[in-house]
């Protein structure tokens, strides 16, 4: 099963930025796919990858995202008082990270100068908590921070 | 207002991170359609069709990985052990809805045999081999592509590696600690492998002093290493909650 979802975005980007949609392929049109792979290691709960580089530049045309079903299953199907709730909570956080990398956002280890992976300005970009217990689902996903920077570059 | 200024440069940079994978795949692509790249780089252009070498070639994505090598003495307190491991098989992991769409991962499993625990953390000792899921291939573009890490070498069969292994004691399953924790050895030393080429992986910091170490002093240098005196504060035994666990009473985990 998956799911594939057409992004429009206007085209009055930044020349510099490295995503551009203006370049869609012509035999896949979809800039990003959603889809599962249950055999990703088992401390991935998702990854990005760029699927339709564009040729000789620093663009890509497609981002393909891929849950790990098995992953989050396992901390989150059996366990919790809101089980179904933390099902879909834990889906739409991995969909916000996930996608927030198609746009250029990054793990706050990876800044420069690196900063914790879990500072609240990271918006959609923190990961994943674990332990149902601690589990913070009305963080703000997507917030102030996030939507200032892809606007700032889209 | 800091955090406001790094996360915006963190942005600014991962533009240029992602860049820099998708360039080597650009480099790649570019040896075989014809030195065709600036007119791709036309405002108007298209995504052309390629035409991939059979060279090897590696290519990362960005994984929502809950574990972060960031310190040596992760080692010493976050994995069941770290093994001397030859990998001995590799299993692809079919996925139908990738061999359908032309595009995503393919998983792979592969079987480590290990040869010596350099370090032992918790108290059963580790196995003779476990079967860990790992980066296998991509499909780009409809071209099958060797996928590998950020962080870490990607196993190949044959070879030797140093690795931290988790376990849940509840299905058995076992796993790399990160692949920012492997490091592949070759006659008896530890080399550097293309995530420490990588200028933004965030176990770089941590591998840089351990690359390049004859095993006997890789093992002098874990021998050194102290657990997080934090570890002694949780109960929890999943090694992803027991981290984020540890990270937060350090100071640095989920708040």
């Amino acid at each position: 099963m998956y799911i594939a979802t057409i992004f429009t975005h206007s085209e009055t980007w930044d020349q510099d930025t490295v995503l551009t949609t203006r370049y869609t392929s012509l035999t896949l049109g979809t800039d990003i796919i959603y889809k599962y792979n249950n055999a990703l290691p088992g401390d991935q709960f998702g990854k990005t990858i760029c699927t339709i580089p564009v040729l000789g530049t620093k663009k890509c045309a497609q981002y393909t995202v891929e849950y790990n079903a098995t992953a989050i299953c396992y901390y989150f199907c059996y366990t919790g008082p809101f089980v179904t709730q933390d099902v879909a909570e834990s889906f739409y956080h991995i969909a916000c990270y996930e996608t927030g990398h198609t746009v250029g956002l990054m793990h706050g280890s990876e800044a420069a100068p690196p900063t914790n992976n879990w500072a609240d300005d990271l918006g959609c970009l923190i990961p994943l908590e674990t332990n149902p217990a601690q589990s913070h689902w009305l963080r703000p996903f997507g917030g102030f921070h996030n939507v200032n920077q892809v606007n700032a570059v889209y | 207002m800091r955090a406001h200024s790094s996360i915006q440069r963190a942005f600014r940079n991962t533009q240029k991170t992602l860049g820099f994978g998708l360039l080597a795949i650009g480099t790649v692509l570019a040896s075989s359609a014809c030195g065709s790249s600036e007119a791709a780089d036309s405002s108007n252009a298209v995504a052309p069709q390629t035409t991939l070498t059979s060279a090897p070639n590696v290519i990362f994505g960005e994984e929502m990985s809950i574990i972060d090598f960031a310190d040596q003495r992760d080692l010493a307190t976050y994995p069941a052990g770290v093994a001397l491991v030859e990998v001995t098989s590799e299993t692809r992991i079919a996925n139908p809805t990738t061999e359908q769409l032309g595009v995503g991962s393919i998983g792979r499993s592969v079987r480590l045999q290990i040869v010596e625990v350099v370090r032992q953390n918790a108290p059963e000792p580790l196995p003779g081999t476990v079967d860990v899921n790992t980066s296998g291939w991509v499909l780009v573009d409809g071209k099958e592509m060797l996928e590998g890490s950020e962080d870490g070498p990607r196993f190949e069969v044959g070879k030797s590696y140093i690795a931290g292994l988790w376990n849940r004691a509840d299905t058995g399953e076992w796993g790399v600690w990160t692949q920012g924790s492997v490091f592949e050895v070759v006659d008896g030393k530890v080399i550097p492998s293309q995530a420490d080429q990588s200028l933004t992986s965030s176990s770089a910091k941590a591998r840089r002093p351990l690359i390049g170490l004859p095993l006997p002093a890789f093992r002098v240098q874990l021998g050194k290493l102290e657990a997080y005196p934090e570890a002694s504060q949780t109960t929890l035994t999943d090694p992803l909650m027991r981290y984020q666990e540890i990270e937060r009473l350090r100071g640095n985990g989920p708040k």
